[in-house]
């Protein structure tokens, strides 16, 4: 399981991404977006992009900030079709 | 670079912002504004508003958005700019400024519903409160070449596509670039402004995302369609994006969606296609754009190429400074020594002595700001003086360009303050009165700055009644400050309203009138090396001057020798230096003696009596007398024994390490290493010409 910051910024998607690197799987990888209270374009695009892949990711928890990220963007469809928790 | 970093230069910013705002009002106010004026405040309102939604001010947010919605339609000329729109305009303005004060301060925001509800009413024809709400069918036409963005909409969108003619819907394409998620901007932000339009997301590119091991984090990879409501105007959109640049590229409806921007490394799919030449996206039609319509070129681009600039951190500078001041004593010292080996004139030395000069010289001007930022607080003074006093007061500033030290501004703001309330309270009279005495009933308060001297300058000028000597008289009596039989000068009345608890007003009002100010401003002024003077013509105004030194640190001055000790006497205050015959020394009493300048009788001041120095010559015809002047006591002669050298020295304030004395100023380090006093020139004149005065009463007697 893999903890998103409150402030998924930039600099947070930059010090995530070798985290999901390495983390990434044939099995959907399980990323908690409970704690996230703002969120930017570098971190949805980590999170497009790791949903893409092989295994794909598994949104648990997801907060309303993350939610309402996901449906600005019309993001929602591409990253919560895994299985959620 | 931390976000706290990015956010202090939003504040720095603001401050920007608001200066050029007011400076835009108040030649609306004026009336010598055009229609730049109003993109100009524009604008720097919007640079606010953008800022501070993306540093999440949500307050400071929600109130520039109302605020540039107002500002929006007078700039459509939907709402006529008239004086009443005008001094609104400023009252918002003035809560903006707390706004901004309660955002960097972390204070809670000001109670701004009143003043939202005045703006809203204000705009035209009561239209709703959002932009989403205002008509379509005003492009800014009033005069196309002063909308930078209306002109690049134009020539984005090749097909004349009117706004009157607006679809029910349309769509625009945004593809943020790398360089858009960074410096604390945040293209979520302008989709939710987007959203808050009325737009909808239709669409979200995702197809340049690479794999998950191509992917870099700093490049944009997504681009969105948003769905924007026919009566929404272009322009609403492109001000969002417009203090982006060239970060973010826009497309209109049938165009297709800009290809995204990504380092060579990353497979870019979409390449070959940017390299077409389709001017849909802003980015290119910007650069297209500014060369080849050099009309377009309004005042944004060409400060951007004007004013380069480096931030330095307050603290860095003043260690240089610290360093430079060291390094002027070390100089001394050198010279010092190389004139006790008989190589005081070798070529190098005045060489390094220039050097450490133009050193000095550029140091104090890192540190150097124009007075502007004292004098731009005016205004806003003057108009709440007026609102609690009723008394409207028009401002004329000159020379607001001057440079003086931070340090000196920052600690001018208070007594200028003091000043202009007193002005305002005290000197001008209520309008009745006014236009009784035949004066506009508006009063005129005058700020200048000039650099005399080596000094600055600063006049404060009123036109109002004038400083009632005989009031000021008796009230000192009846306080007790004088005597009743003391005959006193105009200057020295004057000069009364600086004493402490002094206060004529007959009624204390909220203002002035506490007698705690004048005293207060004195003080101030002589802590910063200055001095202040009074002018005054019954029924026709007061004038206060301050003489203040352009920097603390290092100064010029004369090293005289004054029995086993060397002084230092400022520059500044020296006239001339001479050596008098018999003849111009004239004895007045048992002790003092004058000397005859051309005419007029000076106190001479022996130097070495004050000093208490040992062997001190006492014979002005034996030593040297050195004229000084200032600006409030007239000259006085100081007898030294002899002039040692004419040089830079750094001042040591004397209160930080043993405590105030009067008749010293400070010290400084010689280059032998001894400490010398520097003399107050301002405290010995003072003093000497009031003995002299009491001599003379007595002579009379």
């Amino acid at each position: 399981m893999i903890t998103l910051p409150p402030i998924c910024d930039r600099s947070a998607a930059a010090a995530i991404y070798p985290e999901l690197a390495e983390a990434l799987g044939p099995a959907p990888l399980a990323v908690d977006a409970s704690r996230v209270e703002r969120i930017g374009q570098a971190m949805l695009q980590v999170i497009v992009s790791a949903a893409r892949t092989e295994g794909g990711i598994a949104i648990h928890q997801p907060s309303a900030a993350f939610t309402a990220a996901l449906a600005l963007t019309r993001l929602d469809h591409v990253v919560m079709e895994g299985p959620t928790a | 670079m931390t976000e706290d970093d990015i956010q202090q230069i939003f504040f720095v910013e603001c401050e920007e912002a608001l200066e050029a705002t007011e400076t835009g009002l108040a030649a609306c106010r004026e009336g010598t504004h055009d229609a730049e004026t109003i993109n100009a405040i524009f604008r720097a309102v919007h640079s606010v508003k953008g800022g501070a939604g993306a540093f999440g001010h949500t307050a400071l947010a929600a109130y520039t958005h109302g605020f540039e919605n107002l500002l929006g339609e007078s700039r459509e000329g939907k709402v006529p700019l008239e004086p009443a729109l005008v001094d609104l305009l400023l009252l918002a303005l003035d809560c903006l400024r707390d706004h901004v004060e309660a955002a960097r301060g972390g204070g809670s925001p000001p109670d701004d519903a009143d003043l939202l509800a005045k703006l809203e009413a204000a705009q035209g024809g009561g239209s709703g409160n959002a932009p989403a709400a205002a008509p379509a069918s005003a492009p800014p036409a009033a005069d196309p070449l002063d909308d930078l963005d209306a002109l690049l909409d134009e020539l984005a969108a090749p097909a004349p596509a009117p706004a009157a003619l607006a679809p029910a819907s349309w769509l625009v394409h945004i593809r943020p670039h790398a360089g858009a998620m960074t410096k604390g901007s945040e293209p979520l932000l302008w989709l939710r402004e987007l959203t808050d339009l009325g737009g909808t997301c239709e669409l979200c590119d995702i197809s340049a995302i690479p794999t998950f091991e191509r992917l870099a984090v700093a490049e944009g990879y997504l681009g969105w369609t948003f769905r924007m409501p026919g009566e929404v105007p272009r322009e609403s959109v492109a001000e969002i994006f417009d203090f982006v640049g060239d970060e973010v590229a826009l497309a209109y409806d049938g165009e297709a969606m800009p290809p995204p921007r990504i380092a060579a490394s990353a497979p870019a799919p979409a390449a070959p296609q940017a390299e077409a030449p389709q001017p849909i996206a802003k980015p290119e039609a910007s650069a297209v754009a500014a060369p080849a319509v050099p009309a377009t070129n309004t005042a944004a681009p060409a400060a951007g190429s004007a004013n380069q600039s480096v931030r330095i951190d307050l603290k860095k500078l003043d260690m240089l400074i610290d360093g430079v001041g060291e390094l002027v004593i070390a100089q001394a010292m050198l010279a010092q020594r190389l004139t006790n080996e008989n190589l005081a004139h070798i070529e190098e030395l005045a060489l390094i002595d220039g050097l450490v000069r133009d050193i000095q010289e550029h140091a104090m001007a890192f540190r150097a700001q124009p007075i502007s930022s004292v004098f731009g607080r005016v205004p806003r003074l003057l108009r709440e003086l007026g609102s609690s006093t009723g008394k409207h007061v028009k401002l004329e500033v000159a020379g607001e360009t001057t440079e003086l030290d931070k340090t000196v501004i920052e600690r001018l703001s208070e007594p200028m303050t003091h000043l202009i309330r007193n002005a305002v309270d005290h000197g001008i009279e209520p309008p009745e009165e006014r236009r009784a005495a035949g004066k506009d009933p508006e009063g005129t308060l005058t700020l200048s700055a000039e650099q005399k001297a080596g000094r600055i300058i600063i006049r404060i000028a009123d036109d109002g009644r004038g400083i009632d000597r005989d009031r000021v008289l008796a009230k000192a009596i009846a306080g007790g400050l004088v005597a009743p039989e003391a005959h006193l000068s105009d200057d020295d009345i004057h000069q009364l309203i600086f004493a402490p608890g002094f206060s004529t007003a007959a009624q204390v009002s909220n203002i002035s009138g506490r007698g705690v100010g004048m005293d207060v401003v004195k003080q101030n002024v002589k802590e910063l090396g200055g001095r202040i003077t009074i002018e005054s013509v019954p029924g026709k105004g007061t004038t206060f001057s301050l003489a203040l030194p352009l920097t603390l640190a290092i100064s010029d001055g004369m090293i005289v020798q004054v029995g086993d000790q060397s002084l230092v006497i400022p520059l500044t205050h020296v006239i001339e230096s001479l050596r008098p015959t018999p003849t111009d020394v004239k004895r007045m009493g048992t002790r003092a003696q004058m000397l005859n300048t051309r005419g007029s009788f000076v106190p001479i001041v022996p130097l070495g009596v004050l000093t208490g120095a040992n062997d001190a010559v006492a014979n002005p015809c034996e030593g040297v007398l050195v004229l000084v002047e200032t600006e409030g006591h007239g000259r006085a002669a100081l007898l030294v024994d002899a002039i040692a050298d004419q040089r830079q020295f750094v001042i040591k304030a004397l209160d930080a390490h043993y405590r105030q004395i009067d008749s010293v100023a400070g010290a400084t380090i010689l280059g032998n290493g001894k400490v010398a006093l520097i003399v107050d020139v301002d405290f010995i004149a003072s003093s000497a010409a009031r003995d002299a005065a009491g001599m003379s009463l007595a002579a009379a007697a």
